[in-house]
């Protein structure tokens, strides 16, 4: 049976050497190669065609994350797994929507790192439950940020100007009213139109009825 | 002087006097002569009806004596009686004077006649011939002393005439001559004191016309030892503190001119009322274009506007607290000038009037050197806080690099160890607990260093990760949004907005005890907005009149304050106890 290639990506040699190391003794896993950063990685890739690539994020010329994107559109037989210490919700989601197959923290035991490669192998996704549970926080998040994107946004200040607005009233007046700066008032109706993606004050009225923000009579 | 002009009316007074006093002396001297006449012709009057009344008494003596007729005394008594009665008033008028020989001799005749007569009288009624004969003798010599005294006083009459004329000649032309003299004297006495009262108005005046011609040497020498000596001595010593203190009108005229500063002299309303020749280089206006015009037409408002002040609303000291400040003026081609002007009241003349004097000069390369030296500064800050970040890069790198690899590196050994069963499993489990440990502490560090999210993914990322972190721990629930942002910017603003949030955060985690928080970032063309808006407690931000950022402002404002300041951007807070927060970040940035 043919060993499962292995090609480690990671500007430290010494992450090379430890899990080189570890996995001394797994004589069904050979350690091909080695790049230190997603430039290298990929012209690596590209002539070993190994079964897994360990990848760490940061690193210099090209990051982990580039390099994934490249790699997972080219060699569809490779396994992508994100050796990292970067336990950012946002860093798996990247990572996971680049293409990687697996997300594996550098602190992680060797049993965790064999029952990575072996999830890989047989097709499925790994995540350890850390960070799963980081992974599927941040997705909900992002869905939530975007329908609130969806809907317009106005804070309570904004809403008090387009009331204002409505009632007529001057950028001085407005700014006597709420006790703010004239300066202030100008920077918020400046937002309001951007947000609203309104040039006119009718424009603006408009789509504040359409918010339920004031009552047109 | 009072005392001269005294002394001139004493003596015009006193020669007055003798003039009344040498007059009355005249009239009284002709009164005297004019007396005489009449006594003389009083005289010659009643001698002449005496010589009447015997030419008349003698008459009827010739009479009788030629008739030889009957004599009747009695018709010679009453011719008689009356040349006695005449007789009789020549003796009480006439003067003793005339009562020399001729009179006794007369007075003889008379009165022989007389005894004559009462005895021809006694004698009967009828008068002889030789009686009356010797009567009318007697009569002739009488008559004849008659006509002595009548002469003699003619005479004396044309004597006394004579005297009169003289006396008048010689009044007419005394007085005639005391008049002339008196004119003449006066004329001289006048003459020399005239001038001597004016000579001293004189020469002050010459003193006053040759400052005038700009000879300020000019001093005036009078010694008169009264007002006017006093009056000189004050108008020298004028001169030598005016020579001391100002300068001729040319001179000023030239010192205006040669002002760097364009010199504006205003009325009471702002008209402009006189300029310099720097005023006229710098603002391209003629002279005649610029006076009598309101100085509204070199003020620029914003945007190329003028900038229409409404000075009659305000009162002296508020024009004067306008003026002295920094300004941008604007030229006749529209050229923008930013001047310092220095405002004072011109002190006039004219009492009540209340004229500016404004000097404006021009700190075009003042505020040039500044911006230039602004930006040098900023030039240095970001390079001071790019050195920061590059060293915390460092730092982290370092963290993350060389000891979480050899972490990393030391934690495969010790599984290896573990693998081979020398050791016991505890011990080696609870090493491995703590080289995890470790690791995590590791990466906590390496991650408040530099936030790696913002590295690789950017700024909307990175601000979602940060927020997505406070909403775990936190009270406050915080929102985000963005609009029409790049994905990536300038990476040193980047950072820079990274931080700045992070601090809004922290201080509205900190402080702000609110429910809701709400950043968003906006990009327009030219400027990056970012709104951090909180409903929390409030704060004391601001003095809004006098722009004076309250002192208790926090470490965590005032880094937001530098950063923002870097980037040219503008920094406001809105906040009032009680009413939430806004911070509102504005900076240039060019899509």
């Amino acid at each position: 049976m043919d060993k499962i290639r292995i090609l480690i990506v990671d500007d430290h040699e010494i992450i090379y050497r430890g899990i080189k190391d570890l996995l001394q003794n797994e004589v069904e896993y050979k350690i091909e190669d080695y790049a230190v950063n997603g430039k290298e990685a990929i012209v690596k890739a590209r002539q070993i065609i190994p079964d897994i690539i360990f990848m760490d994020i940061s690193m210099p010329e090209m990051n982990g994350i580039e390099a994934i994107k490249v790699l997972s559109a080219e060699l569809s037989d490779s396994k992508l797994i994100v050796l990292t210490q970067h336990d950012e919700g946002e860093i798996i989601f990247q990572a996971m929507r680049a293409g990687a197959h697996g997300y594996l923290l550098k602190n992680s035991t060797k049993e965790q790192f064999i029952f990575a490669m072996q999830q890989v192998l047989s097709g499925k996704r790994y995540l350890n439950d850390e960070t799963s549970r980081k992974m599927i926080d941040l997705t909900l998040n992002k869905f939530e940020q975007e329908r609130s994107e969806n809907e317009i946004y106005l804070t309570r200040r904004e809403k008090e100007i387009i009331r204002k607005i409505y009632e007529d009233k001057s950028n001085h007046q407005i700014a006597e009213d709420l006790n703010i700066s004239l300066r202030t008032v100008e920077t918020h109706r400046r937002n309001i139109m951007q947000k609203l993606k309104v040039t006119t004050v009718i424009g603006l009225l408009k789509i504040a009825a359409k918010l339920n923000l004031i009552t047109l009579k | 002087m009072r005392k001269k002009l005294t002394y001139g009316v004493y003596i015009t007074v006193i020669l007055v006097i003798l003039m009344i006093f040498g007059s009355q002396i005249i009239l009284r001297f002709y009164k005297v002569q004019s007396e005489r006449l009449i006594i003389e012709y009083h005289e010659i009057s009643v001698l002449q009806d005496y010589k009447l009344s015997v030419s008349r008494l003698m008459m009827q003596l010739n009479f009788l004596r030629n008739e030889s007729s009957v004599l009747f005394s009695s018709d010679l008594l009453a011719f008689y009686t009356d040349s006695k009665t005449k007789f009789e008033n020549c003796h009480q008028f006439l003067t003793t004077k005339h009562k020399d020989d001729d009179w006794i001799g007369l007075e003889i005749a008379i009165n022989n006649f007389d005894t004559m007569l009462t005895r021809a009288l006694l004698a009967g009624e009828k008068i002889s011939i030789s009686t009356i004969i010797d009567l009318t003798n007697l009569m002739i010599a009488g008559n004849e002393k008659l006509d002595i005294l009548i002469n003699e006083t003619k005479e004396e009459i044309m004597h006394y005439e004579q005297i009169n004329r003289r006396a008048i000649q010689h009044g007419t032309l005394t007085s005639l001559g005391l008049g002339a003299a008196m004119i003449i004297l006066l004329l001289v006495l006048g003459k020399v004191y005239v001038n001597n009262l004016t000579d001293p108005i004189l020469k002050l005046e010459k003193g006053a016309e040759s400052i005038k011609t700009g000879n300020r040497q000019a001093r005036v020498n009078i010694h008169s030892g009264d007002e006017f000596e006093k009056l000189a001595d004050a108008f020298n010593s004028m001169l030598d503190s005016l020579e001391e203190t100002t300068v001729t009108k040319e001179y000023f005229q030239n010192i205006m001119n040669s002002l760097y500063g364009a010199l504006f002299v205003l009325n009471d309303g702002c008209t402009i009322r006189a300029v310099n020749t720097t005023s006229i280089q710098m603002y391209e206006f003629t002279e005649y274009e610029m006076l009598d015009k309101p100085i509204n037409i070199l003020l620029n408002g914003n945007d190329g506007q003028h900038f229409n002040v409404d000075f009659s609303q305000m009162d002296f000291q508020e024009k004067v607290d306008f003026f002295n400040n920094q300004h941008v003026m604007i030229t006749k081609s529209g050229k923008q000038i930013p001047v310092l002007i220095n405002c004072t009241r011109l002190k006039s003349q004219k009492p009540g009037s209340n004229e500016i004097l404004i000097i404006a000069h021009d700190i075009t390369e003042k505020i040039m050197m500044e911006k230039k030296i602004e930006q040098n500064r900023n030039e240095i800050r970001i390079a001071i806080n790019e050195a920061q970040e590059a060293e915390r890069l460092r730092l982290a790198k370092d963290l993350h690099d060389s000891l979480g690899q050899q972490l990393t590196s030391i934690s495969f050994s010790i599984q290896k160890l573990h693998e081979s069963k020398k050791y016991s499993g505890n011990l080696v489990q609870s090493v491995m607990d703590q080289i995890d440990a470790s690791l995590n502490e590791t990466r906590r560090l390496s991650h408040n260093l530099i936030p790696i999210v913002l590295i690789e993914f950017g700024l909307i990322t990175a601000i979602q990760n940060l927020i997505n972190n406070v909403n775990k721990i936190g009270k406050t629930k915080f929102q985000f949004f963005h609009y029409d942002l790049n994905e990536r910017i300038d990476n040193k603003l980047e950072k820079a907005i990274y931080r700045i949030i992070q601090e809004g955060i922290n201080n509205i985690l900190k402080h702000a005890k609110a429910k809701n928080a709400s950043i968003q970032l906006l990009q327009n063309a030219e400027l990056l907005t970012v709104l951090i808006e909180d409903d929390g407690v409030g704060f004391k931000a601001m003095n809004r009149l006098t722009n004076e950022i309250v002192q208790d402002e926090g470490i965590g404002l005032l880094s937001i304050r530098e950063r923002v300041s870097i980037f040219n951007g503008k920094f406001s807070i809105e906040s009032h106890p009680g009413a939430g927060t806004e911070l509102i970040i504005e900076i240039p940035y060019n899509k």
